[in-house]
């Protein structure tokens, strides 16, 4: 082993590239050079360093990424080029050695730590088994290496956690676990495939963080794949920007993303959030009756029971809270997943029953049952966060945007010209009506999605993560999208996000969601420049601000909120999951903005 | 190639249907007619697929039990799929207590081998085509309970099941127009299974004395007749072990291809591919 490292820190010279790929083309099948995926690659990653890979999907970047190994999806092949690890080329190794390479020299982490973990095993079988494989260490040898991994990657009493099952674990902690497992194999090159993208704002951070320390640590040189800017300004030294199977541009971060040369790399930088004039957006009081008013709502989800006889566990989704949208207002409700967002939306809509509380629409309760749920329909629609199951796929889009027509009475020619009337608005043309749902980019489904819910002329539209399975250039065109139609319509919009730069642009006022709770609301300037609770600031600290300096020069860094100060003998309420909720209030700092508070 | 198995499985499935119309009005032999002087007589001119142990024309005989088997088959296919959907598809959709109650009566009909149920029905009945039909859709209705139920069960949660109630549709609504057309991969690959499941045990049954009862010929029961003469006259199995193959096959890749056909996303790749 000893002597393997030494031998290897003959090529690892500072200045000697650890990766060095060379004109690198890969497709599928007979294709030729000119019509390979990926064409003409180029890129040298030095040790020690991280280089970002930044694109959109479809890109080809995760096809790069998986010929370095030797993974490349059936049908796929390097048509021509080099790829140069340690002095050996990748590409020309045959499958014994491409496994061996695998692990021992380049380690890949996944954007998925749920599927990338056997739920079957328990996670220490899982870390020392490779280990085992690769360095013919002895069992008892590579226990005692997860469990130094394991301790340094933070995850408390190691022993005990070894003989746990993946399912046990949070996201965040089943990535730091592979994380674990992949570097204590010590690889020379670590391929990181998006990989904070499934887990939640707070951890993403310590994450990223723990990865280079780690990676620093073994000298070893990381290639990031990402669409995250943030994440590339913060964390990685160089930069390679795809598009559509090329690299458009490359160099290091200080130099690409300041001064991009390529059009495409300032697409990516101007669908960033920038540092807009939100002093414009309308104070509250401007706006019209309340549409929509919640009254102490709360949701409780019955749970699973141990046995037929005994009580349920109930998991209380949304706690006591209330919360009024104004007509022709828009709202924004931000937290990360299970912070009960998704499940207000749900109860506003009839998706998620009330446990307690009323929901009053245009100041009468809401009906969702017999002739009072037709009548909301045309009311309140929705717009789904998945533009792929929430279309049917043996639906045409004529008939899909047509669906809440049902029964208005309108003759089939008035349907037909109402749905294509919708559609134009939406940005698609009229021969999309023939079409089925599966011949549509994810941006095209989500303007159908859009266009269903408006065929109604709805006075309440609740857009659930509307954008978040979007690309980063599609999400800036359907968020446009939404904001200029809510401005010609002045529907009120309640709109639902997990990335508080999503809603910078679009909302009047934001409320910041947390364990089923409102930690934080006000309008949508004193939320981004005066963000008082912890949480809501590690929710803009995760999404950095582009500025553009006097001399074109773009900017990207992190926004410096300046909080307001909580009245004395109070604190800002730190929701823990299992913590008795009693004592907390929400203090008014002026002008509406709220913060929840519990005594000091 | 998907267009050359659909025309296949059509074109044995038509020839099927017309040798049963056939049969109705002209067959070369009376399929009941014995003749004790040319018994077992191997395929010649004057019978094309030579003579039963009782000197009975096999080419009449078949064509004779084509119309038998298709009914019984169909029928059967039919009535359970009928029965079957609509349970499945209520108890998927509906959840709770109507759901737990018809998955545990289903289930514990499927626990014990479906002929072993026919077995149990017609020894109480006696044995007749209707007796046996019924009998058969019985025993095959809980597979297509359990198929539909859980397509539709996974179907449910998504997100344009969503979209659809919000439209102001309802529950019948949603279920006809939404839920149905897209269980109809599983069910059609399920109902060409059964099918040829269905023809496969009648025979048995034939063979066990219970199915359609003697002299009326069925395929199933030729091919089990035919089992004491396999040394002496092997046509007698081969000819309707030949027919209930293409019999099968065809209508194995005729339900393939209607699938496809009704898939939009299937029907975009055979498009692709003839272009």
């Amino acid at each position: 082993m000893s002597t393997q490292r030494a031998a290897r820190s003959i090529f690892s010279s500072p200045d000697e590239p650890l990766l060095k790929l060379c004109d690198t083309y890969i497709g599928f099948g007979t294709s030729t050079l000119s019509e390979a995926t990926v064409r003409r690659a180029s890129l040298e990653i030095r040790p020690g360093s991280v280089a970002a890979l930044v694109g959109e999907s479809g890109s080809g970047k995760t096809l790069l990424a998986k010929s370095l190994l030797g993974l490349l999806p059936q049908g796929a092949r390097v048509l021509s080029g080099s790829a140069h690890l340690l002095g050996r080329d990748i590409f020309r190794l045959d499958a014994t050695e491409q496994r061996a390479l695998r692990g021992a020299e380049v380690g890949l982490i996944l954007q998925e730590p749920l599927t990338a973990l056997n739920p079957a095993l328990k996670i220490g079988r899982q870390m020392t088994e490779a280990l085992v494989m690769h360095s013919g260490s002895s069992n008892d040898a590579a226990r005692s290496e997860a469990m130094r991994m394991l301790d340094r990657v933070g995850i408390d009493r190691p022993t005990t956690r070894m003989g746990q099952y993946p399912h046990e674990f949070s996201g965040g902690m089943r990535q730091r676990i592979m994380i674990a497992a992949m570097l204590m194999l010590k690889p020379r090159l670590l391929i990181a495939d998006e990989p904070t993208t499934a887990i939640d704002a707070q951890a993403q951070r310590e994450v990223m963080a723990l990865m280079l320390g780690l990676v620093r640590e073994i000298e070893a040189a990381m290639l990031l794949i990402t669409h995250d800017l943030g994440v590339v300004v913060d964390y990685a030294d160089s930069v390679f920007v795809m598009e559509r199977g090329e690299l458009v541009e490359s160099g290091q971060v200080a130099d690409c993303l300041v001064r991009p040369q390529h059009e495409y790399t300032r697409r990516l930088l101007s669908a960033l959030p920038g540092e807009r004039a939100v002093e414009s957006a309308s104070p509250v009081s401007d706006k019209g009756d309340p549409c929509l008013q919640l009254k102490e709502v709360s949701v409780v989800y019955p749970g699973s029971r141990a046995w037929p006889w005994s009580r349920r566990d109930s998991f209380p989704a949304l706690s006591p809270t209330s919360l009024t949208l104004h007509r022709g207002e828009v709202l924004s409700l931000v937290g990360e997943s299970g912070s009960g967002k998704t499940t207000l939306a749900r109860s506003v809509v009839g998706l998620a029953p009330l446990s307690k509380g009323e929901i009053l629409f245009d100041g009468a309760p809401m009906l969702h049952s017999g002739m009072g749920r037709r009548r909301l329909a045309s009311a309140i629609q929705m717009v789904f966060q998945d533009p792929y199951s929430s279309l049917d796929p043996r639906w045409r889009v004529g008939d899909i945007v047509a669906e809440p027509l049902r029964g208005s009475g309108l003759s089939q020619a008035q349907i037909k010209q109402v749905v294509l009337d919708s559609l134009a608005a939406c940005g698609l043309q009229a021969d999309y009506v023939e079409r089925f749902p599966h011949a549509l980019s994810g941006g095209q489904r989500q303007r159908v999605g859009i266009a269903r819910a408006l065929v109604v002329e709805p006075e309440l539209v609740v857009a659930d993560e509307p954008v978040s399975a979007l690309d980063l250039t599609v999400q800036a065109q359907i968020l446009a999208l939404i904001q200029k139609l809510q401005e010609d319509r002045g529907f009120s919009l309640l709109f639902i996000s997990h990335d508080l730069s999503v809603v910078e642009q679009i909302s009047d006022r934001v409320a910041v969601m947390r364990n089923g709770r409102i930690v934080e609301r006000g309008r949508t300037k004193d939320i981004f420049k005066h963000a008082t609770h912890p949480y809501t600031k590690a929710l803009l600290r995760a999404s950095p601000v582009l500025g553009i300096d006097t001399d074109g020069a773009y900017r990207l860094g992190p926004r410096q909120p300046q909080a307001r100060s909580v009245p004395q003998g109070w604190r800002c309420a730190e929701l823990a999951r299992d913590k008795f909720d009693g004592g907390l209030k929400e203090i008014d700092l002026g002008d509406g903005h709220q913060v929840l508070v519990e005594e000091a | 190639m998907r267009d050359i198995n659909m025309v296949v499985g059509a074109g044995l499935c038509l020839l099927w249907l017309l040798v049963a119309l056939l049969s109705v009005v002209y067959m070369p032999y009376d399929p009941l007619a014995m003749a004790l002087d040319g018994r077992l007589r191997p395929p010649s001119v004057d019978h094309w697929m030579g003579t039963d142990q009782y000197g009975r024309d096999l080419l009449s005989r078949i064509l004779a039990a084509s119309g038998v088997s298709l009914m019984v088959s169909a029928l059967t296919v039919l009535a359970a799929f009928t029965a079957g959907v609509l349970i499945g598809a209520i108890a998927g959709y509906l959840g709770g207590s109507f759901d737990r109650l018809v998955m545990v009566v289903a289930e514990s009909f499927m626990a014990f081998p479906s002929l072993l149920l026919v077995l149990l029905f017609l020894s109480i009945s006696g044995p007749s085509i209707a007796a046996v039909i019924l009998a058969l859709s019985i025993a095959f209705t809980p597979m297509v309970i359990r198929v539909t139920r859980s397509s539709v069960f996974s179907l449910r949660e998504q997100q344009f099941i969503e979209a659809a109630r919000l439209s102001g549709s309802s529950k019948s609504a949603v279920l006809w127009r939404h839920l149905l057309p897209n269980c109809v991969s599983p069910l059609s690959i399920l109902a060409t299974s059964m099918f040829a499941n269905v023809l496969l045990v009648e025979s048995a049954l034939s063979f066990l004395g219970l199915g359609v009862p003697a002299p009326q010929a069925t395929w199933g029961a030729l091919l089990a007749d035919s089992r004491q003469y396999l040394a002496v006259a092997p046509w007698l199995s081969l000819y309707p072990g030949v027919v209930i193959t293409l019999a099968v096959v065809g209508v194995n890749l005729l339900g393939d291809g209607l699938r496809d056909l009704v898939d939009p996303r299937l029907r975009q790749l055979v498009e692709g591919q003839n272009a």
